[in-house]
C-alpha cells in the first residue's frame, strides 16, 4: 500500500520528497490543489471514501499519516 | 470611522486606558463597547445589519451544537436537519449581503427597480467570518458560543470589522479572555500600526492622486499613462489595503490579541498561485476551506471526476475535477469585489489562468526539462516574478476603470497608442502633485521594498531593531511620529493668504 | 541563550507616549507662534508684516503699531478705500507722520473700535476717519474667526480665548506662510498685498501699469466690469449707528487732543447708485449733524473708470487730488468740482456732480522716434537725411503741430497746466552725434522741442565699451550740456549699460532692460536699479525719462524704474496717438511711438500722426 501512496503523490509532486518530509502541510509544501488531487486519487485508488473534515494537516503532514487516514477508514 | 483620524487615535487611547486598568476578564467588555461605538460612529442604522448577522450566525451556532450533541448520542440521523440550518443561515445572510451590494446592479440588467441601500461598513467582511463560524459549527470543528455578547465581539471587533483579515472564530475568540499582555506586545503592535500608517498617509494617498487623476479623465491621457496610472493604483492599492491591515493587527496586537496576516509580500509572487497566497491571505483560505474543499469532494464532482478519469487520457484527466473548481472559487472572488461586470471578468481571468496553469502544469515541467532550465535557478526565478507581475498588473486595469469596456479600452490604447511624449513633456505635474511628492512615493516604494526584500529572506526586521539601543530606537519612533503627525497637521486646508485679498 | 534587549519594552513605551504627547501637543502651538501667520504674536521671528497685514489687517496692524509706536504720530482708519489716501502727501501738508490703519470691510462698529484704541493708546496729533455710504449699511459684524478678530486689546476678549485660538490654528496656515517666503519674489502678489512702511496697499504694480485709450482700457480683464457694472440696490439701515459712532469718535479725540479730518471716500457713479437719493441725503445730512467734513463722494472722476483700480476703489491719485482740495494745493489737478466742504449743522443733501466731457481732461499727444541723421547718403528706417529730416519739421509747423516735450506733458498731467492744440513729441534714440551736428541746428530754427534718449555707456564714443569696436559715433556729455541749455532739447535716458550686443558682451546677452537668462532676480533688480541711479547722475532728472532699449520690457522692468524714479516710458510699437490723461501720471508710461526713418516721406509722417 505504502508503494501505491508514493506513486500517487510522486505523481503529483515529482519534485518533494515524500520519504523523508514530515511537514508537507505546516511548510506549505503541498499546496489546497495539491491535496485535492491527491485525495481524489487516493479515494479512487483505495476505493475510501474521505470528507473534507478529514482535510486537517495531521493527516497529510507525511506518508506515514497518510497510511494511518486511509488505514481508518478501509 | 477611519482608522487614520485624530477621532480613532483618541478612541484607541481611552480604550488601552480602560482595557489595561480593568482586571484581565473584564478586558473583553472594553473591547466589545469600543467595537460598537467604533461602528455606531459609521452611521446608527447600519449597526443593526451587524447585530441581523451575529444574530443568525450565533443562533445557527447554537442550533448546529446541539444538534451535533445529539448526533453524538443517537447517531447521524439529523443530517438533513443540519443541513437545513446551515443553508438557511446561509441564505438569509446572502441574501442581504446581495440586496445591499449587488441588487442595483443586477435590476439595472432586468429593469427592476433598484433599492440603493446603504452599504454597513465591512458588510463582506463580517459576513464571511459569521459565515465560516457557522460552518465550522456544522462540522463539529467549533463547538457554539454560549454568550452572545462574546460572540457579537467576535463579528463586530473592530480592528477587522472594516477590511479584515477575516478571522476564524477559533483562532481569535479564545484571545478574547486570554490575551497575553505585555509589554512587548503593546510596542510591537504601535510599530507595526505606525508602519501601516506611513504606508497608507504618505505613499497610497500620493499614489492615488494619479491614479484617480488618470481614470477619472481617460481622455486627456494615452497608453503610457494609462499603465502609469495602473501601476500608481497597484502601489496606492498595497499600501492602501496592506497599510490597514498593518494598522489593524497592530491595535490588536497592542491588546495582546494576534490577527492572521493577510498580506505575506506579494510582489515576490512566482505564480498566480503563489500571489493568492499571499495577498489578502484571508479571503483565499476562506474560499480555501469553505468553498474549494467541499466543492471538490462534493458528489457532482465526484462524478464529473469519474466522467474525466474515464474520457481523458493521463494527467488532464485527474486534474479536471480541480481545475473546474478552481475556476469557480476565482469567478467567486471577482464577484466577491463587487457587482459591476468589470469585477465578474476579472473573477474570470483570475480563473483561467489558474485553471490554465493546473492543466498545463505537465506541458510546463516538461518543457523545462527539454529546455534543461534550472527549476531552483535565478533567471527562472526573475523570469516567474515578472510573469507574475505582469499578469497582476493587468488585471488590475479591470479592478480600477469605471466599466468594463472602458477597461478593455486603456488596455488595449496603451499598446496601440502609448503618447510616449506625455511622459517628458509635464504632465506628470499636472495631477496636482509636486516633484517631491514623486520624490516621496520613490523613495517609499524603495524602503518598503528592502524591507520586504530583507524579510523574504527570513530577517526579522523588528526582531533586529529590538536589539539597538536607546538612542537609535528613539530615532525610530520620532521620524514615524513626525511624519505621522505632520501629516495630519498640514492635511488639512490652508487659509490661502492669495485669495482672502480678492474678496476687497 | 537570548541576548538581552538594550532597552526594554516598558522603557521603549515610555518614549514613545512622551515623543508623541511632545509632538501632538507642543509641535502644533510651537510652529504657529514661530510663524505667526496672522501677526498675533507679534511676528518676531519673520517680522513679515506685509504677509500678515494680507490676512487679518485689523489683528497683524495693531501687533505692528506696539511695536513700531515710535515710528507714527498720526492715523487714518477707515475701510480698504482709505488706501488710496497717500501717506506720503499727508505728512508733507501737516508735518506728521502717519500710518495707514485700514482694513478690510466697512463697518462703523470696527472704524469705532479701532479709533477708540489708537486715540487712548497713543494720543496721537492727527487722526483721518475714511468714511463711505456702505459705512451705514452694515453697522457690526460679530465674526470671530482668524481672518477677522481683532487684537484683545482692542476688542476687549479675553486674551486667553484670543492666543489659544491662535496658538491651535490649523498649522496649513503657517506652513503656507514659510512656503511663500521661500518662494517670495520682487514684486508685489495676492499673499502680500500691504506696504508695511504705510499700512496701504502696495500698488507698486498697479501704479506701474501703463493707462491710456479708454477703449483699450475696458478691454483689460480688470476693468472688464466697468463695461457691464454689476446692479444692486442696497439700503441703508444703520445711518444713526454709524453718525453716533463718529459722533463718539470725535468726542474721544478732542479729549486726547487729536485733530480730526473726517472724509466720504470717492465712489464709481454706477456704485453710488446702488444707493437711493434719499438714502444718500439721509446719510450726509445726518453726519453734518455730528461733525464738518469733506465728501468726495461724487466727483467728476466718479465717472471715469480709469481713475478706478476696480469697481470700488479709486485710485491714489484720486486721493492726492482730495487731500490737494483739502489743504488747498492748487499745483495739484483736479477735475472741477472736486468735492465739497460740508458744515457741521449744514444740511448739505446728496452730492450732485456732473462728468467732465472728455476732451476736456485728455489729450492725443503722437510721438515720433528718429534715430540717426545724417548729412546725406545712406538711408534706412533708422537713418533719415538731412533734406529728409528738414522736411518732416517744415510739414509738422504748417500742419499747426506744436513740438512739446516731456515737462509739458507732465505739467498736464499733474498740475493741470494746458496742452497746445495739436501737440508732438519728438524723440530720438541712443544719442548719436547726428542728432547734435544736424537735427539739433533745425530744431533750433524751428523753435521746435525734443527728446534725445542717451545711452549712458555711449555718451562721447564711438567705440563699443573697451572692446575697440567702432560705432556710429554719439554726442558727448557737454554737447548735451549745450542742447539742455537752448531749451529745447531734454537729453533723457536710454539705459546706462542695456544695449548689450550678440558677439561683444559676454553670453548670455542681456536683452534690453530684461533680466539675462538665468540671472537671479535679486541680483537683477539691484543692477537694473543702479543702471538707473547712473543715468541721473549722469543727466539728472532727465533720466525720469526712459526708451526701453530695443523696445524690450516687462512687468519687473516697469516696475524697477519706477521705484528708482522713472515718471515717463515710451515703447517702439503701440499706437503712437497716445491719450494723455490728467490726473494719471500712468498715463505717461509705455507710450507708443511712430518709428521714422530716411525712407518716411513728410505726407507719410503727417498723415500718421494726424488723427
Amino acid at each position: 500500500m505504502r508503494e501505491k501512496l508514493i506513486e500517487i503523490l510522486k505523481d503529483c509532486c515529482p519534485d518533494v520528497d515524500f520519504e523523508t518530509e514530515t511537514s508537507l502541510i505546516d511548510d506549505g509544501i503541498l499546496e489546497s490543489l495539491d491535496i485535492v488531487t491527491i485525495v481524489t486519487d487516493i479515494m479512487h485508488t483505495f476505493g475510501v471514501t474521505l470528507s473534507v473534515d478529514d482535510l486537517l494537516p495531521e493527516n497529510f503532514n507525511s506518508v506515514d499519516d497518510m497510511l494511518r487516514l486511509i488505514g481508518s477508514k478501509l | 470611522m477611519s482608522f487614520f483620524t485624530l477621532q480613532f487615535a483618541a478612541l484607541l487611547a481611552a480604550a488601552l486606558i480602560f482595557y489595561y486598568a480593568l482586571p484581565k476578564k473584564c478586558g473583553w467588555v472594553v473591547l466589545l463597547a469600543v467595537s460598537l461605538a467604533f461602528y455606531a460612529w459609521g452611521g446608527v442604522k447600519t449597526i443593526f445589519y451587524l447585530l441581523f448577522t451575529a444574530g443568525t450566525t450565533y443562533a445557527s451556532g447554537l442550533i448546529l451544537g446541539r444538534f451535533n450533541r445529539r448526533d453524538a448520542d443517537e447517531g447521524k440521523v439529523r443530517a438533513a436537519r443540519k443541513k437545513l440550518t446551515v443553508a438557511a443561515c446561509v441564505l438569509l445572510n446572502f441574501s442581504v449581503l446581495f440586496a445591499v451590494k449587488y441588487w442595483d446592479q443586477a435590476a439595472g440588467l432586468f429593469s427592476l427597480p433598484r433599492l440603493s441601500l446603504v452599504l454597513p461598513l465591512g458588510l463582506s467582511f463580517y459576513t464571511f467570518a459569521s459565515i465560516g463560524y457557522v460552518i465550522d459549527c456544522y462540522r463539529g470543528k467549533q463547538s457554539p458560543e454560549k454568550n452572545p455578547l462574546k460572540y457579537l465581539l467576535f463579528v463586530s471587533f473592530f480592528p477587522t470589522v472594516v477590511q479584515g483579515p477575516i478571522s476564524r472564530f477559533g483562532q481569535l475568540a479564545p484571545q478574547f479572555t486570554a490575551a497575553e499582555r505585555s509589554a512587548d506586545n503593546v510596542k510591537r503592535g504601535l510599530q507595526t500600526a505606525m508602519w501601516g500608517c506611513l504606508k497608507k498617509l504618505i505613499v497610497a494617498n500620493r499614489a492615488a492622486v494619479v491614479a484617480d487623476a488618470v481614470f477619472a479623465n481617460p481622455e486627456n491621457y494615452g497608453g503610457a499613462f494609462y499603465a502609469i496610472g495602473v501601476l500608481f493604483y497597484c502601489i496606492q492599492l498595497y499600501c492602501d489595503f496592506s497599510g490597514g491591515i498593518d494598522v489593524a493587527r497592530g491595535v490588536a496586537l497592542t491588546f495582546g490579541i494576534d490577527l492572521t496576516e493577510n498580506f505575506k509580500r506579494p510582489i515576490f509572487a512566482v505564480s498566480l498561485a503563489d500571489y493568492w497566497r499571499r495577498w489578502h491571505i484571508t479571503l483565499g483560505t476562506w474560499m480555501r476551506d469553505y468553498v474549494f474543499y467541499p466543492l471538490s469532494f462534493s458528489r457532482p464532482m465526484g462524478a464529473i471526476s469519474r466522467f474525466a478519469r474515464k474520457h481523458v487520457k493521463g494527467k488532464a484527466g485527474k486534474v479536471i475535477p480541480t481545475a473546474a473548481a478552481t475556476f469557480v472559487v476565482y469567478l467567486l472572488i471577482g464577484i466577491w469585489h463587487g457587482s459591476s461586470l468589470k469585477y465578474i471578468f476579472f473573477g474570470l481571468y483570475n480563473g483561467a489562468i489558474m485553471t490554465a496553469s493546473v492543466l498545463l502544469a505537465g506541458v510546463y515541467s516538461s518543457t523545462r526539462n527539454k529546455l534543461k532550465i534550472n527549476e531552483k535557478g535565478a533567471p527562472l526565478h526573475f523570469f516567474r516574478l515578472v510573469r507574475t507581475m505582469a499578469i497582476v498588473f493587468v488585471g488590475r486595469y479591470f479592478t480600477r476603470a469605471p466599466r468594463l469596456l472602458a477597461a478593455f479600452a486603456m488596455l488595449g490604447r496603451t499598446f496601440t497608442h502609448p503618447c510616449l511624449y506625455q511622459l517628458t513633456d509635464g504632465t506628470a505635474l499636472t495631477f496636482g502633485l509636486t516633484a517631491f511628492d514623486f520624490a516621496v512615493i520613490a523613495a517609499g516604494v524603495a524602503v518598503i521594498l528592502a524591507v520586504e526584500f530583507f524579510e523574504e529572506r527570513g530577517a526579522k526586521i523588528l526582531d533586529a531593531l529590538d536589539r539597538k539601543g536607546a538612542l537609535v530606537q528613539f530615532v525610530f519612533i520620532l521620524i514615524p511620529l513626525a511624519i505621522i503627525t505632520a501629516q495630519a497637521a498640514f492635511g488639512g486646508d490652508a487659509i490661502d493668504a492669495s485669495s482672502i485679498y480678492r474678496q476687497f | 541563550m537570548k541576548e538581552r534587549k538594550k532597552l526594554s519594552s516598558a522603557r521603549w513605551l515610555v518614549i514613545f507616549f512622551v515623543t508623541l504627547v511632545l509632538l501632538a501637543a507642543l509641535f502644533v502651538p510651537v510652529f504657529n507662534l514661530a510663524v505667526d501667520p496672522y501677526g498675533a504674536f507679534g511676528d518676531r521671528l519673520f517680522g513679515w508684516w506685509s504677509y500678515d497685514f494680507t490676512l487679518n489687517p485689523r489683528l497683524a496692524k495693531i501687533s505692528y503699531l506696539k511695536q513700531n509706536a515710535d515710528k507714527y504720530d498720526s492715523f487714518i482708519v477707515g475701510s480698504s478705500g482709505s488706501s488710496s489716501i497717500p501717506v506720503a502727501d499727508l505728512n508733507e501738508y501737516l508735518g506728521a507722520n502717519f500710518f495707514n490703519c485700514m482694513f478690510y470691510g466697512t463697518e462703523t462698529a470696527t472704524f469705532e473700535q479701532t479709533a477708540n484704541y489708537l486715540l487712548t493708546t497713543y494720543r496721537p496729533k492727527n487722526l483721518v476717519l475714511n468714511l463711505s455710504l456702505m459705512t451705514a449699511h452694515t453697522y457690526s459684524v460679530d465674526e470671530k474667526d482668524l481672518t477677522n478678530s481683532a487684537h484683545p486689546d482692542v476688542s476687549g476678549e479675553s486674551a486667553f480665548a484670543f492666543y489659544l485660538r491662535y496658538l491651535f490654528a490649523s498649522p496649513a496656515d503657517s506652513l503656507a506662510k514659510v512656503k511663500y517666503r521661500i518662494s517670495d519674489g520682487y514684486l508685489q502678489t495676492p499673499y502680500k498685498v500691504f506696504n508695511q512702511q504705510t499700512g496701504a496697499y502696495d500698488k507698486s504694480r498697479r501704479d506701474a501699469e501703463p493707462i491710456g485709450d479708454l477703449g483699450d482700457y475696458l478691454s483689460r480683464d480688470a476693468y472688464a466690469v466697468f463695461k457691464d457694472y454689476p446692479k444692486a440696490n442696497y439700503s441703508l439701515y444703520h445711518v444713526r449707528e454709524a453718525v453716533e459712532a463718529v459722533a463718539r469718535i470725535k468726542a474721544k479725540a478732542e479729549q486726547t487732543g487729536t485733530r480730526l479730518f473726517v472724509l466720504c471716500q470717492p465712489t464709481y457713479k454706477e456704485n453710488l447708485d446702488y444707493f437711493s437719493k434719499d438714502d444718500q441725503a439721509a446719510f450726509f445730512n445726518a453726519l453734518a449733524e455730528v461733525t464738518d467734513y469733506w465728501d468726495f463722494t461724487l466727483t467728476p472722476a466718479s465717472y471715469d473708470p480709469r481713475y478706478f483700480y476696480d469697481s470700488t476703489h479709486s485710485r491714489g491719485v484720486v486721493g492726492k487730488m482730495e487731500l490737494a482740495v483739502m489743504f488747498g494745493d492748487d499745483s495739484v489737478y483736479r477735475p472741477e468740482p472736486f468735492g465739497r466742504y460740508v458744515e457741521q449743522g449744514s444740511a448739505p443733501g446728496a452730492p450732485e456732480c456732473d462728468p467732465l466731457p472728455e476732451e476736456e481732461y485728455t489729450a492725443t499727444v503722437p510721438i515720433i522716434c528718429y534715430h540717426q541723421i545724417v548729412k546725406d547718403g545712406e538711408t534706412n528706417a533708422s537713418t533719415a537725411t538731412e533734406a529728409t529730416f528738414e522736411s518732416h519739421m517744415k510739414a509738422l509747423s504748417e500742419s499747426g503741430f506744436t513740438p512739446v516735450s516731456i515737462y509739458d506733458l507732465k505739467a498736464y498731467v499733474e498740475n493741470g497746466a494746458d496742452l497746445p492744440e495739436k501737440p508732438v513729441l519728438i524723440t530720438f534714440d541712443d544719442g548719436y552725434l547726428g542728432n547734435y551736428e544736424i537735427a539739433f541746428p533745425i530744431l533750433k530754427e524751428y523753435g521746435f522741442k525734443a527728446t534725445i534718449f542717451a545711452i549712458g555707456v555711449s555718451v562721447g564714443k564711438d567705440t563699443y565699451k573697451d572692446t575697440g569696436k567702432a560705432i556710429t559715433p554719439h554726442f558727448t556729455l557737454e554737447q548735451a550740456e549745450e542742447m539742455k541749455n537752448s531749451g529745447l532739447i531734454t537729453v533723457a535716458s536710454h539705459g546706462y549699460d542695456v544695449h548689450e550686443v550678440e558677439g561683444l558682451d559676454a553670453e548670455p546677452v542681456r536683452e534690453g532692460m530684461l533680466a539675462r537668462r538665468g540671472e537671479k532676480e535679486a541680483d537683477y533688480v539691484s543692477f537694473l536699479t543702479a543702471d538707473a541711479q547712473k543715468m541721473f547722475s549722469l543727466l539728472g532728472e532727465d533720466a525720469g525719462f526712459v526708451s526701453y532699449p530695443s523696445g524690450k520690457y516687462d512687468e519687473r522692468a516697469r516696475v524697477i524704474l519706477r521705484e528708482a524714479g522713472v515718471f515717463a516710458t515710451v515703447t517702439t510699437s503701440g499706437d503712437p496717438m497716445n491719450k494723455v490723461v490728467r490726473g494719471l501720471p500712468q498715463s505717461l508710461y509705455d507710450m507708443g511711438r511712430f518709428v521714422v526713418g530716411g525712407d518716411t516721406t513728410a505726407e507719410e509722417l503727417i498723415s500718421g500722426i494726424e488723427r
